[in-house]
C-alpha cells in the first residue's frame, strides 16, 4: 500500500492547525506575564519585557504567597492521593478477589451515589469539619488536614478502576501462594500489588488532578490567605473588583508548568490506563 | 479465589497492640466529645471505633478488613453530606431561618433591658471579708456578695477590670429589689430580663410601641415566634417545611420557568460538549493511527497538553483571553485588528454559551483522544487491509469500520462524560459564573448557568442564601444523574 501524499499534507495540515488552536491561549498566557502592567493588551510577542509579575509570584516582590499556596496545593493533594489510592486499592482487592454479601449492590451504590452533585453538600462538609474540629485539633475548618480528610470520600470511581485492572490479572499465581502456605494479606501485597504498579500510578495521577483542581470546598474549608491552595489563590487574582491580569498570568504559568511535565512524563502510563477501563472491563 | 483463613486459636498479640493504638484515641475522642454535651457524635464514633475493632479482630470478619477503611471514608465525606443536604431540602434553612430553634429561645432568655437613666459607677473592694462590688445609688451604698477572685481588688483599675469582665458579668446587686448588674466597665445598672418564658413554651415581655407586654409563640410552620397579630419576632429558625420546596421548584412559575431554561441548557451543553469533545478527540486519534504519518509521537504528545493543565488554570487563563474589550481581551484584540469585529462575549447569551463549548471542547478533547486511541489498538488491521484491496475510500473507512467499531466499547466513557458535564461546575464557575443575567425573571438565574452552578449560587449568596431550595435542586439533580449512572452501569455489564 503506498502513502498518498496529498493525503499524508492533508493529515499533517489538520494537526499542525489543531496544534497551534491548543498552543494559542497558553502560548499567549507566557507572553502576558511578560507584559508590563495588569491591563496591557498587546500582541503575542510583547513589545516592552518586563518581569514586574514573575518578581512578584516569586515572592521578591512582597504580595501574596504564590509559592506557598503552590506547595499548599502539592502537598494536599498528593497526601489526599495517596491516601485515596490505599484506601481504593485495598477495597478493590475485596471486590474482585474475595467474597461477601451485597457485594454486586455495594459496588453499584459506590459509582450512583458518588454523582451526586458535591457543591450544595459543602453545607453539611462545613459542619462536619467544624465539628470534628472542635474535638480533634489539625481535622477541622481551615486545616489542611481537615481538607485532606474530605477528599478522601473520593474513592468510588478509584475503586472501580483498580477493581477492573486486578480482574484482568489472571488469579492463578496468588492461587499458587496461597497453596504454598501464604495468607490472602501476603499474596495481596508480595504477589498482585507488584503487578498492578502502572494501575496504581494511574489511579494516583487522575486523584491527584482531581483534587489539585478542586475550588469550592478549598474555598471554603480554607480561610487563612497563607493556607490557600492554588486553586483558591489563583480565582482571588480575577475578582472583577481588583482585576490582575498579568499576576495572574504568571501564577498560572509557574504552577502550571511543573504539574504539566510531571503529567506527560506519566502519559505512557495514563494512556494504558484510562484505556483499560474502557476495552478490559 | 482465596477464603479468609479459618478461625485461628488466638489472636496474634502484634495484632491486638496495633488496633489498640489506633482504637485508644478514638476512644478518648468519643468521651470528649460526649461529655462536652454532643452525645450523637461521641455514640457514633464509640460505636465505629467497636466495629472497625471487631472487624480487624474477629477472623470471621475478615474480608472486611479490606473494606472498612475505604467504605468508612465513603459514608462520612459522601453518604453522610449527602443524606444530610437531602433532608435540609426538606427544611426552610436560609439566611433568614438560619439558627435552630433553642438557639432562639436562648435569644429571647438571654436578651435583657439596661435602665440607662438608672447607671451607677462601681467600685471594686477588698476586705477582711472577701472581694465585692460597691455602687451608691441615692446617697447609699450597696454591696454584692463576695466576689470570687485571687489577687487584691484596686478600687477603680480599668485593666483589672477588663480582666475580670467574666466574673463581673456574673455579679448581682439587690438595691431595694432591682437587680442591679453589670452594664459597663465603669457602670452598673438596673438590667432586666425583656422576655420571661411561661409553661407552654411562648414568651412574655417585651413591651410593644403600646407600652404593653405581649405574648410570642413559635410557630412550626413558619420557623418563628409570632405575636398574636401575627407579627414575627427575633430570629427565625430552621423548621420542616415537607415537600415546599419542591412543590415551589416545580410548580412556581416564576421559579419554573428560569428553571427549565437552565435545564435545557445544562443538558445541551453536556451532549454538545460530549459531541465535540469526541469527536476532534476520535478524528485525531484516527489521524495518529495512521502507521505512514511522521511524526505521530510528538503530536501525541503536544495534543495531550490541555489535559495535563490543571483545568482550573486553563478555565481562568480563557476567562482572560475572552474578555470583550480589546484593550484587555486578547482574543478580541486579534479579532478587532483581523476582521475589525469584537463579539461580546460576556454580554450576549448565544455568544457567552458558545464560549463555554469552546473552552470545554479545548479542555475535553484530549481524554477523548486517549480513550479513542486505546480503543484503536483493539480493532484488528487486517479489516482495513480488506478494506483497501476493495478500494474502500477514508471517509468510507472511517464512518463505516472505524467509528462502529470504537463506539460500542466507548458508549459508556461517553455516558460519563456526559454526566460529567452536566455537573461541570469548574467550567461555568470560574468562566463565566453563569452570565449574562437571564432577562425578565424574577431569580438570579444566568443565561451560561448549569443546575449545579445555579444551585451553588442559590445556596451561598451572600445576601439571601437559600440551602433549603438549593438542597431541594441538588436533590433532583441527583436524580437525574443517578439514573443515567445506573443506566451506564446496565449497559456496561450488559457487554461484560
Amino acid at each position: 500500500m503506498k502513502p498518498s501524499p496529498i493525503k499524508l499534507i492533508l493529515a499533517h495540515a489538520i494537526l499542525i492547525l489543531l496544534v497551534m488552536v491548543m498552543a494559542f491561549p497558553l502560548l499567549m498566557v507566557v507572553s502576558i506575564s511578560l507584559r508590563p502592567g495588569n491591563l496591557a493588551g498587546g500582541s503575542l510577542i510583547p513589545q516592552a519585557i518586563s518581569f514586574e509579575h514573575w518578581r512578584f509570584v516569586l515572592g521578591i516582590d512582597p504580595g501574596p504567597p504564590v509559592l506557598r499556596w503552590l506547595v499548599n496545593s502539592l502537598w494536599v493533594s498528593g497526601l489526599s492521593s495517596l491516601l485515596v489510592v490505599m484506601l481504593s486499592t485495598s477495597a478493590a482487592y475485596a471486590f474482585a478477589r474475595l467474597r461477601f454479601a451485597l457485594k454486586g449492590h455495594i459496588l453499584d451504590g459506590l459509582l450512583i451515589l458518588q454523582m451526586f452533585p458535591s457543591v450544595v453538600a459543602i453545607i453539611a462538609m462545613y459542619g462536619l469539619l467544624d465539628t470534628i474540629g472542635r474535638f480533634v485539633p489539625g481535622l477541622g475548618l481551615n486545616t489542611h488536614g481537615g481538607l485532606i480528610m474530605a477528599y478522601l470520600g473520593g474513592v468510588a470511581t478509584h475503586i472501580w478502576m483498580i477493581r477492573g485492572y486486578f480482574q484482568t490479572i489472571p488469579d492463578s499465581i496468588e492461587e499458587a501462594a496461597l497453596i504454598d502456605g501464604a495468607t490472602p494479606f501476603q499474596t495481596f501485597v508480595r504477589v498482585l500489588l507488584p503487578m498492578s504498579v502502572p494501575a496504581l500510578v494511574v489511579t494516583f495521577i487522575l486523584a491527584f488532578i482531581g483534587t489539585i483542581g478542586e475550588y469550592p470546598l478549598a474555598s471554603v474549608v480554607l480561610q487563612n490567605t497563607e493556607r490557600w491552595t492554588l486553586a483558591v489563590g489563583a480565582n482571588s487574582f480575577l475578582y472583577p473588583q481588583n482585576y490582575q491580569w498579568g499576576r495572574f498570568a504568571a501564577t498560572a504559568v509557574l504552577t502550571g508548568v511543573p504539574i504539566s511535565i510531571v503529567f506527560l512524563v506519566c502519559q505512557k502510563f495514563l494512556v494504558s490506563g484510562l484505556t483499560s477501563g474502557a476495552s478490559k472491563e | 479465589m482465596p477464603s479468609p483463613p479459618s478461625s485461628s486459636p488466638s489472636i496474634p498479640l502484634a495484632r491486638i497492640a496495633l488496633v489498640s493504638i489506633v482504637a485508644l484515641p478514638a476512644l478518648f475522642v468519643a468521651f470528649n466529645a460526649y461529655f462536652a454535651g454532643a452525645a450523637i457524635l461521641g455514640s457514633v464514633v464509640l460505636g465505629l471505633t467497636l466495629l472497625l475493632s471487631l472487624i480487624f479482630l474477629h477472623p470471621r470478619l475478615y474480608t472486611w478488613r479490606y473494606l472498612a477503611p475505604g467504605l468508612l471514608a465513603f459514608a462520612t465525606f459522601v453518604i453522610f453530606p449527602l443524606a444530610y443536604t437531602v433532608y435540609i431540602g426538606f427544611t426552610n434553612y436560609s439566611s433568614a431561618n438560619l439558627l435552630t430553634r433553642s438557639d432562639v429561645e436562648r435569644y429571647f432568655e438571654s436578651d435583657r433591658l439596661t435602665d440607662r437613666s438608672r447607671e451607677a459607677p462601681f467600685r471594686l473592694v477588698s476586705d477582711a471579708g472577701g472581694a465585692h462590688v460597691e455602687i451608691d445609688v441615692d446617697g447609699k451604698t450597696y454591696r454584692s456578695g463576695t466576689i470570687d477572685v485571687d489577687q487584691s481588688l484596686e478600687t477603680d483599675d480599668v485593666r483589672q477590670r477588663i480582666a475580670l469582665r467574666e466574673t463581673l458579668v456574673g455579679v448581682e446587686i439587690d438595691v431595694g429589689g432591682v437587680k442591679y448588674r453589670y452594664a459597663t466597665l465603669r457602670t452598673f445598672a438596673p438590667i432586666e430580663r425583656v422576655w420571661t418564658r411561661q409553661e407552654d413554651g411562648s414568651f412574655v415581655g417585651g413591651r410593644g410601641p403600646d407600652g404593653i407586654d405581649r405574648v410570642v409563640r413559635p410557630d412550626e410552620s413558619r420557623g418563628r415566634f409570632v405575636t398574636e397579630s401575627g407579627e414575627a419576632i427575633g430570629p427565625g429558625y430552621r423548621v420542616n417545611v415537607g415537600l415546599d420546596n419542591f412543590r415551589q421548584l416545580l410548580l412556581s412559575p416564576q421559579q419554573r420557568a428560569p428553571l427549565i431554561r437552565i435545564f435545557i441548557w445544562t443538558v445541551s451543553f453536556a451532549l454538545l460538549s460530549v459531541l465535540l469533545s469526541a469527536s476532534v478527540g476520535i478524528v485525531l486519534a484516527t489521524l495518529l493511527n495512521w502507521p505512514l504519518l511522521r511524526g505521530r509521537a510528538v503530536y501525541r504528545t503536544l495534543l495531550i497538553v490541555p489535559y495535563a493543565i490543571p483545568a482550573f488554570i486553563s478555565i481562568l487563563i480563557f476567562r482572560g483571553l475572552f474578555n470583550p474589550n480589546p484593550e484587555l481581551g486578547d482574543i478580541n484584540s486579534m479579532l478587532s485588528s483581523l476582521f475589525g469585529i469584537a463579539p461580546e462575549w460576556t454580554t450576549d447569551p448565544w455568544l457567552a454559551r458558545l464560549m463555554c463549548l469552546i473552552v470545554n471542547t479545548w479542555l475535553g478533547y484530549p481524554y477523548m483522544m486517549i480513550l479513542a486511541t486505546g480503543v484503536l489498538q483493539t480493532v484488528p488491521t487486517t479489516m482495513y487491509e480488506a478494506a483497501d484491496i476493495d478500494g474502500a475510500g477514508t471517509t468510507g473507512k472511517f464512518f463505516n469500520m472505524t467509528l462502529p467499531s470504537i463506539l460500542p466499547t466507548m458508549l459508556p466513557l461517553l455516558v460519563g462524560s456526559f454526566a460529567f458535564n452536566f455537573n461541570n461546575f469548574m467550567l461555568v464557575f470560574l468562566l463565566t459564573a453563569g452570565a449574562p443575567p437571564m432577562a425578565g425573571v424574577e431569580t438570579i438565574a444566568g443565561e451560561t448557568d448549569l443546575l449545579v452552578t445555579y444551585t451553588y449560587r442559590l445556596a451561598f449568596r451572600d445576601s439571601a442564601a437559600n440551602f433549603g431550595y438549593a438542597s431541594a435542586i441538588s436533590t433532583i439533580i441527583f436524580l437525574v444523574v443517578a439514573i443515567l449512572a445506573y443506566v451506564n452501569l446496565k449497559l456496561s455489564t450488559r457487554k461484560r
